[in-house]
């Protein structure tokens, strides 16, 4: 019944009509930056299958026990053949190791990955002809996952691959999703308080009966209205975009977005907060960009250095746990629960603070 | 007598270590017109603010219709319109749509008042508040404080950025109010405003309260002005008597201040040659300067 009462609040519903603009294109930008990130998923998918190097099929390398064997198809107009190697596929650090009139050479072998590369000469001119490495190419996602900067980006799932469309939002888009949604929802939050006082709206607002408690609970639950539309279009969206790209797109897309409510609902309530408690955009904005920051920072962290594996469970983010919906189709309840109660209390924090606290002029 | 509809007693507020009022005591009841005056930052605002719960009191009592103005604050506002001394709206939005929202606020829905008091004040409702003058924002402000019928308005400096014309329109509307029944309790710097429009005033200095009085009263209180020439040079202190204050002589022409006893005063004069004669009220403006000047020692 409070509920109702609030959602059919005349504050509530002004702050929908004086902000339907900005929230319509907020929510249209992220509806399309999901989607179309969703759409990329084929391309990715493409640049992340194993390449093989160019012209292997024209050498081959063995390894024996005098050194590295290399062979290749003998090419009639070549007059001569030149080897370079390099312990890189691009070989721009190569050097020449042998230049022959046969169509196979011998060379001394050395640890580490090794790259060579086959250049036949002619009258006209010189022409690459193919490579051949000592190591098996690998998939360029292992590749990636092995580097910490980029595990963070997995939450700590190391079952993630891009052969699935789930695997591939989880790194590309959910990985990101509170800093595309929260930085502007923050602003949204805070604006939604101090443009009252910045703009001297104060007092005409408060002649009225309203009470204090009703102002930002209405304010809290119109955003939190607007974030819920934009998870739930997004997640259709989402859902929809992937079906079109792969046979993938189930409902566990939607769903892991929808269940990011809770975590928004939060930037809300602490983004409300700093506003009442400063009484100003510029402080409150800061402040509030920091809080999102420092807890995408700490959760990354927490994923890519074990040492500091400790902190992400004081972050929200952790609480919205994507992977789990992605990969293993499980919601955990208590996350959302745990998620609304620290915004229940922050809000209440807040409704304090704004009570007590006299309204500038 | 009738129960004061604002009753404030020992009202104080500090900001910090700054005084905003101190132990400000005062009383405006049913259908009068009450002026409060004072020059900027003497607590006008801090006073009509607090009344309205928007800033917390740090000692005293406000009554309004009898309510705590903390603890019923929204009974408070439900029965008193309001028009703060320095406001904005939502600057996109039309005025219809701000008024019709804070009219909401109050529980009403019909628009008749608000467009008779509009169209009284030649304001147009569908123009954005943001491209509105401000005069005209103004005139959307005295609306707002009006159209909801409540029964007691307060005002923070009405008429500033009114045209002359338009400030004769509300003083004229103000009247009309009052006549209805209502009680208007209103602040301003503007000493002719306050002289035409209020039944009472109370004068208020750097947060302190100096008098509360019925206007005439008031100025019979503070005494006329007495010039006189006099044919030759005369003796001043054959007017040294009770009820004459601050005579002075400039040559033949004697100045003095007359509270009481006029009677006798003139009879002294006239035992003198006179060449020229004048008795002045007081007007608003040198009672509030003399407040003022005298540190509201009076």
């Amino acid at each position: 019944m409070y509920l109702l009462e609030i959602v059919g609040g005349k504050t509530f519903l002004m702050e929908l009509r004086k902000g339907w603009k900005g929230f319509a294109i907020f929510t249209l930008v992220v509806v399309l930056i999901a989607g179309g990130m969703t759409q990329l998923y084929p391309v990715v998918q493409e640049a992340m299958e194993p390449d093989e190097l160019e012209g292997a099929e024209f050498v081959s390398l063995e390894m024996v026990e005098e050194g590295i064997y290399l062979r290749w198809v003998t090419v009639p107009e070549a007059v001569e053949y030149v080897v370079i190697e390099d312990s890189h596929p691009y070989m721009v650090t190569s050097h020449e190791v042998e230049r022959t009139i046969q169509n196979h050479t011998m060379v001394v072998h050395t640890e580490g990955e090794r790259y060579f590369a086959v250049i036949y000469v002619t009258h006209e001119g010189e022409f690459p002809l193919g490579m051949v490495s000592t190591e098996e190419t690998k998939d360029p996602l292992e590749v990636l996952m092995e580097t910490p900067f980029y595990r963070m980006f997995t939450a700590g799932r190391s079952d993630l691959t891009f052969d699935e469309m789930e695997g591939f939002l989880s790194v590309e888009l959910y990985s990101w999703w509170i800093l595309l949604v929260g930085v502007y929802l923050s602003y949204l939050s805070v604006k939604s308080i101090t443009d009252d006082y910045e703009d001297k709206r104060m007092d005409i607002v408060f002649s009225t009966p309203l009470s204090r408690e009703r102002y930002i609970v209405e304010k809290f639950s119109a955003l939190g209205a607007v974030v819920l539309v934009m998870m739930v279009l997004s997640g259709i969206f989402v859902m929809l975009a992937a079906r079109t790209v792969s046979d993938g797109g189930g409902t566990n897309l939607l769903v892991a977005l929808v269940i990011s409510w809770p975590m928004f609902l939060v930037i809300i309530a602490v983004s409300m907060f700093l506003a009442v408690l400063t009484g100003s955009s510029r402080k409150a904005v800061g402040l509030s960009f920091a809080f999102i920051m420092l807890n995408y920072g700490f959760f990354m962290a927490g994923h890519m250095v074990d040492s500091l594996s400790m902190v992400h469970p004081f972050t929200i983010c952790h609480y919205w746990d994507y992977n789990s919906v992605l990969l293993d189709g499980v919601v955990y309840p208590w996350h959302l629960f745990l998620l609304t109660a620290i915004s229940v209390i922050i809000l209440l924090l807040t409704i304090k603070v704004f009570q007590d606290r006299d309204l500038p002029a | 007598m009738k129960e004061p509809v604002m009753d404030i007693r020992g009202l104080t507020k500090y900001y910090g270590d700054v005084v905003g009022i101190e132990g400000l005591d005062l009383k405006v009841y049913p259908g009068e017109i009450m002026g409060f005056l004072g020059p900027n930052g003497a607590g006008k605002t801090t006073t009509i603010r607090v009344c309205l719960d928007l800033l917390q009191k740090s000692e005293g009592e406000v009554k309004i219709f009898g309510l705590d103005s903390h603890e019923d604050s929204l009974e408070i506002r439900r029965r008193t319109g309001y028009l703060p001394g320095d406001f904005g709206m939502y600057n996109d939005l039309r005025v219809k749509t701000i008024l019709k929202y804070l009219l909401s606020q109050n529980g009403i829905s019909d628009t008749k008042k608000m467009e008779e008091l509009a169209h009284r004040f030649e304001l147009d409702l569908n123009r954005k508040y943001g491209e509105l003058s401000k005069g005209n924002r103004q005139k959307a402000g005295i609306v707002q404080a009006f159209m909801a019928d409540q029964d007691l308005i307060i005002l923070d400096e009405p008429t500033s950025g009114l045209d002359p014309l338009m400030q004769k329109k509300f003083y004229e509307f103000l009247r009309e109010e009052r006549d209805k029944g209502k009680t208007v309790f209103m602040s301003s710097h503007i000493l002719a405003e306050v002289e035409e429009v209020c039944d009472r005033v109370a004068i208020i200095r750097s947060g302190h309260l100096q008098v509360v009085e019925d206007i005439h009263s008031l100025k019979e209180k503070m005494g006329k002005k007495l010039v006189v020439e006099f044919e030759n040079r005369v003796d001043t202190g054959m007017f040294e008597m009770e009820g004459v204050n601050d005579i002075s002589i400039q040559g033949r022409m004697v100045t003095m201040i007359v509270t009481s006893n006029l009677d006798e005063v003139i009879k002294t004069v006239s035992r003198q040659n006179i060449i020229n004669i004048s008795l002045e009220t007081f007007s608003l403006e040198h009672l509030f300067l003399t407040y003022y000047s005298r540190g509201g020692s009076e």
